[in-house]
């Protein structure tokens, strides 16, 4: 890999993970969420440090190395939309259940106020 | 509403709508439970349902606004769940002599997924789009206490409560066309709603041996 992108890899890394850190320390992340992140920063870190490493493994699968990047990040990218959807998916349901119970208990108030 | 009240409750839930069908409903002394947001099309499902166990309904009749549904019928469902012949009625509206005509397109969506569920059920489902439908007491329990996740469409509800081991019944009834309002159905959503209600199914058979082992073993010595 040619220095300058390894030197760009390892900054961007460390940008993005103190980044994430600040965001965390603001309380606008919480750091279950930001695992995810976190570990990316990491990649973004080792790959440039263990650079032979990383070529092996691409050699491996038969791809260059610049390709075996986009490779990762797409799977990163998908594994993290997966795990974005399921919480969707249960906020969904939980503030469906919360939209049922309030308007059952503002039912309950008025009874109450009534007698 | 009240002139054909049979000496049931009513309960209408307001999903979250601008117009003043809270102060009309009060107005006629009919009992209103309001969602402060509106909770999409299968909302009000839940507040009816957890309404019901709240309170020990023995059964739940499902309702639509729209003037499609006849209150002259209602009994036609409900005595099956008061003879403890079925657990769920539905009320069909392609059993017995035809007054509810739907489009073509529309008849096939539904003989697709009636041809499903029958294969399923092993006995004939027609009508399996039905808004018209009747609960005994458990079911409200299955779906207000283990199932408490979204439900999208009719057919899931049919197969959940099929798996739960409830029997399900189909009896003919009259119905209008709708008088107000206007169907969930555009043309986009009826091109995904196949798939949809493909998904819907395949997402309830995954279901089926947790529901089996769980339910039925905890609530049904």
């Amino acid at each position: 890999m040619n220095l300058n992108l390894q030197i760009l890899s390892l900054i961007l890394g460390i940008v993005f993970f103190l980044v994430i850190l600040y965001n965390i320390r603001r309380r606008k992340l919480s750091p279950s969420y930001s695992v995810l992140w976190i570990i990316l920063s990491f990649i973004l870190i080792i790959i440039p440090i263990f650079q032979s490493v990383f070529i092996n493994i691409a050699r491996f699968f038969g791809v260059y190395a610049e390709n075996l990047i986009y490779i990762l990040l797409i799977g990163f990218l998908l594994i993290y939309v997966l795990y974005i959807t399921s919480k969707v998916v249960r906020l969904n349901n939980q503030v469906k259940e919360l939209i049922s119970n309030a308007a059952i208990l503002e039912d309950e108030v008025k009874e109450l106020k009534k007698k | 509403m009240n002139a054909n009240n049979f000496g049931y409750d009513i309960i209408v839930v307001d999903n979250g709508s601008f117009d003043d069908t809270k102060i009309i409903c009060e107005g006629m002394n009919v009992k209103t439970l309001s969602h402060c947001i509106n909770s999409d099309i299968n909302g009000t499902w839940k507040t009816y349902l957890n309404y019901a166990h709240k309170n020990d309904y023995d059964i739940v009749c499902q309702f639509d606004g729209d003037g499609q549904h006849l209150a002259k019928e209602l009994p036609k469902i409900i005595n099956p769940i008061k003879n403890k012949e079925a657990n769920q009625v539905i009320g069909s509206r392609f059993l017995g002599n035809k007054t509810f005509q739907s489009s073509f397109t529309r008849r096939i969506g539904i003989g697709l997924f009636s041809f499903i569920l029958s294969r399923i059920f092993k006995y004939k489902i027609k009508d399996v789009t039905s808004g018209f439908i009747a609960f005994d007491r458990r079911i409200i329990n299955f779906f207000s206490t283990y199932y408490k996740a979204e439900i999208n469409d009719p057919n899931q509800t049919h197969l959940l409560s099929f798996f739960s081991g409830a029997k399900i019944i189909e009896v003919p009834v009259e119905m209008n066309l709708r008088m107000h309002g206007s169907s969930l159905y555009n043309w986009l959503n009826s091109l995904i709603y196949p798939f949809n209600g493909l998904f819907n199914i395949i997402g309830c058979l995954l279901l089926k041996k947790e529901i089996r082992k769980d339910w039925t073993k905890k609530y049904e010595p």
